[in-house]
């Protein structure tokens, strides 16, 4: 427990730290649970989330069929129940309160907001409709509000889709559409996504193809999630080219896999997989095929929707532990497709007023700015701090790095008085009692329903629950977004006649008679006969 | 917003990571999580944890207990993420070559996951997976220097 501090209690008055942590997945919950065992009693922590719902990527990101990975929450509610902790949901950063007002109010501010952006190939066709992102297409089935409405198509064309990339999240997402919908069913994955994979297995998807560039030594999956494959379902075959995976075994590869133990433990795995690959031809259950050593040059499309994918045959190239994947002139493997997933990585979404470069935040053991003029110190930790990899624990390290340095450095500050009546401003934020509630009440509908739990996918504004993706929710009036903006998470105001400016506070202003300058700051009203009022 | 402190009623359960908070007694509840220990008259058996500053800390439990838990029971740092279900490898210890040949190769689902534990050892175990009974008396695990491929705990940065 905390270690005395006999110079502060001599020295300062009593008050106690106030640290805010933006985002409420394991950076945000690793880090507050750090901070306390640091801090002890000494340190208040207000976590805020732009979702009603916490936990980020475990709620979002873990397979619908891992529930017990994510058992990680219970540790996370222990430290949401501790009387210096409070929850705040609902609420965004970012827009209403800035991350100026709480670095304003605070001892310092915690980013953990994660990464959300697509990663793109930069390969023609990658356009098409059927082509989607793994981001998007997990946050889809695992019941995200900002993603029920991801447009799919209603049949997979060619009967196999096409899962490009080799981490763990390519091999969730191929095995999710493989595996029988009523096993789906059973978990937490949102009905209508366990739906729609139905319709596309009835209406004849058998193959999903899982394509890497590189070979089985490079690839990013671990063992566990390579077994499933074979476990997971006796409706499923999951297959690899014997004569690929020797491919894979070059004399740097060798050498790589003669240092790994994860990787030593492969072959096996795989060496199964090659076994089953006689049977492709004959077996009537849905084929789960593994490629190595391919690349899609050209996604191939008609009407603008997704028929095919064009895989070129890559060779390694480099030392060993530093291979990359080189074009060769060999023929060009055409698959017949109608939906591609891209799982290749997550890309940082940049956060408004965090400075980034080559798209990474510069901080200094999770810190970016240490306090100064009033303002707290800002600080980061989890994806936005180390980028967008790892697992869930890979954050408890990550997360004592950032206490660590962040407590350090609250002791040459003086605690600021207390954020409360700003968090007693708040527009109907949800508690953590209020999601344990509506937690009891997904469990409670789910089951009705013969599912693990039915999430609650809608947005909540001060109370009114309301669609995410058409709607959106401006100081407590639901307003439809096709219409209407809100400016400054205060005012609405009707898009197509009007702007919203931002340089001085939030102003509505109407296009034509008034232009939003830098100089003079804020709104003018342009008189007759010029082009602007901006000096 | 007022805050409403937590009744001094004991919790049923107590945090799940090795975080004490003792109740109102100073008693240490099981987490909620823990299986239900062997009876009362399961023999107490007496092990020590070597713990990341090197430091050395004797725990005794009942026989059936396993040593994540055993390390909950006492204020030992190592995580228990997945709440022994298998999906994570933050329990990682570290046997004696002795004992790791007395408790027998672990499963093929534990050597999964041990594959991701940074420092590996060949006598590493998954603390859930490793029950605590006569086998365990009088020997020492050790926590393994790093949580996951990043920090070494106990290391102090330095502002710049």
């Amino acid at each position: 427990m905390p270690s005395l501090k006999p110079a502060r209690l001599l020295t300062r008055s009593a008050r106690d730290y106030h640290v805010a942590v933006v985002g409420s997945g394991p950076a945000g919950f690793y880090t507050s649970k750090y901070l306390f065992k640091k801090a002890g009693d000494t340190l208040k922590i207000d976590m805020f989330e732009r979702l009603p719902t916490p936990f980020g990527l475990v709620r979002f990101g873990v397979a619908p069929d891992h529930p017990e990975v994510k058992n990680v929450i219970n540790d996370f509610g222990v430290i949401a129940r501790m009387p210096s902790f409070r929850y705040f949901g609902n609420i965004e950063v970012g827009s209403q309160p800035s991350l100026e007002d709480l670095r304003k109010l605070y001892d310092a501010v915690v980013l953990c907001t994660g990464a959300s952006g697509e990663r793109l190939l930069g390969i023609a066709g990658e356009e098409s409709f059927g082509v989607v992102g793994a981001p998007a297409f997990v946050k889809w089935y695992n019941g995200h509000p900002d993603y029920q409405d991801l447009k799919l198509p209603s049949t997979v064309h060619g009967e196999s889709a096409v899962v490009l990339g080799q981490g763990n999240v390519a091999l969730d997402v191929a095995r999710l559409l493989v595996r029988p919908p009523r096993d789906l069913d059973a978990t937490d994955m949102e009905r209508a996504a366990v739906n729609t994979i139905a319709s596309w297995q009835k209406s004849g998807l058998r193959t999903v193809h899982i394509v890497g560039r590189r070979g089985f030594v490079q690839a990013a999956f671990t063992n566990a999630e390579l077994r499933e494959l074979l476990t997971c379902s006796d409706e499923v075959l999951p297959v690899v080219d014997p004569e690929e995976l020797a491919l894979c075994r070059n004399e740097a590869s060798e050498e790589e896999l003669s240092k790994s133990r994860m990787k030593k433990r492969s072959v096996d795995i795989l060496d199964k997989m090659a076994a089953n690959f006689a049977e492709m031809g004959s077996t009537s259950k849905r084929i789960l095929r593994v490629h190595f050593l391919r690349s899609p040059q050209e996604v191939l499309s008609e009407d603008g929707g997704v028929r095919g994918i064009r895989l070129g045959r890559m060779k390694l190239q480099g030392e060993p532990g530093r291979q990359v994947a080189a074009p060769t002139e060999e023929a060009a493997l055409e698959i017949s497709c109608g939906l591609v997933v891209r799982s290749v990585g997550f890309d940082i979404t940049p956060f408004n007023g965090l400075p980034l470069k080559s798209n990474r935040v510069p901080h200094t053991q999770g810190c970016v700015e240490t306090s100064s003029d009033g303002l707290g110190g800002l600080y980061v930790s989890g994806w936005l701090k180390r980028g967008p990899q790892g697992i869930i624990a890979s954050n408890i390290g990550d997360a004592q790095e950032t206490a660590a340095r962040l407590w350090n450095d609250l002791q040459h500050q003086s605690a600021k008085s207390s954020p409360d009546s700003f968090v007693s401003s708040l527009p109907r934020p949800v508690s953590f009692e209020d999601w344990k509630k509506l937690e009891a009440e997904e469990h409670r509908s789910g089951h009705e329903m013969g599912k693990a739990a039915a999430k609650f996918t809608r947005g909540c504004c001060e109370g009114v629950i309301f669609k995410a993706q058409t709607e959106g929710c401006c100081q407590g009036r639901i307003y439809t977004r096709a219409a209407q903006s809100c400016c400054g998470g205060r005012s609405l105001y009707d898009s197509e006649t009007h702007g919203c400016c931002l340089e001085n506070g939030a102003q509505v202003y109407r296009y034509g008679s008034y232009n939003c300058c830098r100089r003079p700051k804020g709104i003018c009203r342009i008189r007759p006969g010029k082009a602007t009022c901006c000096s | 917003m007022l805050r409403r402190l937590a009744p001094g009623i004991a919790r049923t359960w107590a945090p799940s990571t090795g975080f004490s908070r003792p109740g109102l007694a100073g008693v240490q509840f099981l987490a909620r999580w823990h299986r239900s220990v062997a009876d009362e008259n399961a023999e107490k058996i007496s092990f020590h944890f070597k713990q990341r500053d090197g430091s050395r800390k004797t725990v005794t439990v009942p026989s059936g207990t396993t040593v994540l838990e055993a390390a909950h029971l006492n204020q030992v740092d190592l995580e228990g993420a997945c709440e022994a279900s298998l999906a994570c490898s933050t329990c990682h210890v570290i046997l004696t070559a002795d004992d790791y040949k007395k408790y027998g190769e672990p499963t093929e689902k534990e050597e999964d996951l041990l594959d991701l534990a940074p420092c590996l050892t060949p006598t590493s175990r998954l603390a859930c997976q490793v029950v605590v009974d006569e086998r365990l008396k009088d020997q020492e695990v050790s926590l393994p220097a790093m949580t996951l491929n990043f920090y070494v705990d106990g290391h102090v940065p330095t502002p710049h």
